[in-house]
């Protein structure tokens, strides 16, 4: 009787563990090294570990005059992208913004992003709130 | 009952007609013109474009290594970059150096890029990549030879995107158009069609 009591006890944390609300993370942004007037793109992995699912709705950075959440994709063998007003955050599977798919473009650079660089974008989410993202630039050849 | 039956043929009849009009009135719009449609055969040819020092540059100039073409536009952020690293990648990977084969840049932006912007966006790559510009009028005509579609997106901005073919043309030593590079194609394939044309 003790023993199953301890096991429901421990049954019981582990599924506190994982939280009822959203719990977002950012991890591993990145963004390209771009030439002077060129508009650049940040990559992430955006994961959700909680049981409800999230949305990016905005990202701001003083970088750029502008910072766009940009659905890209092929269309019969044609790249095409477009400006999203959010981006879903799934529970669990979270999102992956990665080059040839969804990213954040930059537009109106101040100046350009230059590899070993790192700056900082402003993520907001719907039920997460605001998150500072430091994203590493790298050469645009190496990834 | 027989008159019934008679009728109603009557009336499939006049329908094909009519359908037939219609056709006869509004034919089939013509497909668009873009690389999957052609025939690999029709794609390639002889081109004079605008190299990033703003001189002429030929096609001929290309010849005696094979050569990846890829068209897009320097402020595409994604895709565009993405390829080319892709190339400069898949030709370290070769093991022939700068050799293997050329990376060609041509953009379908020449109203913004003009020879010194491809030439900053080539200069990127940290690997030698030939970027090409030209007036609108060249630039449609080597489009044309390859049968790539592009096509300007505004953006909320006032600005605009390039909605742009993605696929690398592969031309072989002499010039000659021989494979594609499709963007969702794995890395192991495209290195076996890079091997067999730099053979």
């Amino acid at each position: 009787m003790r023993r199953l009591l301890i096991v429901s006890a421990l049954l019981a944390l582990a599924a506190c563990n994982k939280p009822a609300g959203p719990a977002v993370a950012v991890s591993d942004a990145w963004a390209r090294a771009t030439a002077p007037g060129q508009g650049g793109a940040v990559y992430a992995t955006i994961d959700n570990n909680g049981r409800t699912g999230d949305r990016l709705v905005s990202v701001t950075t003083d970088r750029a005059s502008m910072a766009m959440i940009h659905e890209g994709g092929m269309d019969n063998g044609v790249a095409r992208m477009r400006m999203i007003d959010s981006l879903d955050i799934p529970a669990g599977t979270g999102a992956k913004l990665a080059p040839g798919g969804n990213h954040i473009m930059l537009e109106g650079l101040k100046a350009p992003l230059v590899a070993g660089d790192t700056f900082q974008v402003t993520m907001k989410f719907e039920r997460s709130g605001e998150m500072a993202v430091p994203v590493s630039v790298v050469a645009p050849g190496s990834r | 009952m027989l008159g019934r039956v008679r009728t109603l043929l009557w009336v499939v009849v006049g329908l094909a007609a009519l359908a037939g009009i219609y056709v006869v009135l509004n034919p089939p719009a013509p497909i668009t013109e873009r690389s999957h449609d052609l025939p690999m055969q029709t794609l390639g040819g002889p081109f004079t474009l605008t190299g990033s020092d703003g001189k002429p540059f030929s096609s001929s100039q290309l010849a005696g290594k094979p050569a990846a073409l890829f068209f897009g536009f320097t402020n595409c952020p994604d895709v565009c970059p993405t390829t080319l690293a892709r190339l400069a990648k898949l030709r370290k990977q070769l093991g022939k150096g700068d050799d293997g084969f050329s990376i060609v840049f041509v953009t379908v932006d020449p109203e913004r890029d003009r020879p010194e912007d491809v030439g900053r966006y080539t200069a990127l790559f940290n690997t030698p990549v030939i970027g090409l510009t030209g007036s609108q009028a060249d630039i449609e005509r080597v489009k044309k030879l390859y049968g790539v579609y592009s096509a300007k997106a505004p953006t909320r901005g006032g600005g605009y995107s390039i909605d742009h073919t993605a696929t690398v043309f592969l031309l072989d030593r002499s010039g000659k158009f021989v494979a594609t590079l499709a963007p969702d194609e794995g890395d192991g394939p495209a290195l076996d069609k890079l091997r067999r044309i730099a053979a």
